[in-house]
């Protein structure tokens, strides 16, 4: 039995110091990835806390099949593209409210979000990429993410997106695509503001 | 450098500028503030209800339906006529009736005589 294994089946008999030490072992990974996905820090703390508390209560349903670590990937990707999506929701509304009450403090304008673990001399680069990022599809932010953030190989992102090796490698080669072309235009426009 | 190749170079600059990014690192004492929002979840059925019933939406629409309820009931008994209380008692019943509700000295003057 490995690791997870023992972690797994300790949680499946309702051993609290299997849970501490599964939060122990994949807090930081569960948070970077989620992080990475919303680009908001409070976020990110809201979407572990989630991730977490969904482990707990569905490690029934958790049958060995993948690894725990692909298995905690792909509820970490779903709860953190359910919190934008509800986030945006609450967005539009907000904006709909400002129009209507003429209160110009409702309107939540985005701001720039620096990762944490980016060097200070690049920090400036990394928030034009991250801004990009936004803007890419769902499935190809996720692969570009889960590859360049995360580290993780082409077959592991295959697993946690369950797809086939294949369409990871054509997704990240067309998010590194879409983001040359949104940070061209963007470059462009900035240049040619000044 | 003319304006291509620069806004070529910071579009690479950009691409690898998260090349040797650090994992974030979760901010202190989650597991508490997971453990705080496993013991929120396991609420009773009773806390349920009760935090059901205890919605606006759903306490105010509970009183207009009992207002309702109530207006519905007085109006109805107002509009049906009063069947009991004018009902005639059978014939062999009358007379016993009448005896029994005779209690001045006008009613005795006037009564009949059996």
């Amino acid at each position: 039995m490995n690791q997870s294994e023992v972690l797994v089946s300790q949680l499946k008999q309702g051993n609290q110091s299997g849970f501490t030490a599964l939060v122990d072992l994949y807090q930081d990974m569960v948070y970077n990835t989620a992080l990475n996905i919303v680009q908001n820090v409070d976020d990110a703390d809201d979407v572990a806390q989630e991730v977490f508390v969904q482990v707990y209560l569905s490690v029934n349903a958790f049958k060995g099949e993948s690894k725990l670590s692909t298995w905690i990937y792909r509820i970490t990707i779903t709860k953190a593209l359910d919190h934008e999506k509800k986030k945006k929701r609450k967005k539009r509304f907000g904006f709909i409210q400002s129009l209507f009450s003429g209160d110009e403090n409702e309107l939540h304008l985005p701001v720039e979000f620096n990762h944490p673990g980016v060097q200070l001399e690049k920090k400036e680069r990394a928030a034009e990429l991250f801004k990009a990022l936004k803007k890419l599809p769902d499935k190809q932010r996720i692969a570009f993410t889960l590859h360049k953030l995360e580290g993780q190989s082409n077959q592991e992102i295959a697993e946690i997106m369950n797809t086939s090796l294949y369409a990871v490698e054509s997704l990240i080669g067309r998010a590194k695509r879409n983001l040359k072309r949104i940070l061209q235009n963007y470059y462009n426009d900035k240049f040619s503001d000044q | 450098m003319n304006k291509k190749d620069k806004i070529n170079d910071f579009v690479e600059q950009a691409l690898t500028s998260a090349d040797s990014c650090e994992r974030a690192i979760a901010k202190p004492f989650l597991l508490t503030r997971i453990n705080a929002r496993l013991n929120q979840s396991k609420e009773t059925i009773w806390e349920k209800a009760g935090w059901f019933i205890g919605r606006p939406s759903v306490a105010f629409s509970g009183l207009a339906i009992l207002i309702l309820i109530n207006v519905t009931v007085i109006i109805y008994n107002r509009s049906e006529p009063a069947s009991v209380a004018t009902e005639q008692p059978a014939q062999e019943n009358i007379d016993v009736y009448t005896y029994t509700t005779v209690s001045t000295i006008y009613d005795f003057e006037n009564s009949e005589p059996q």
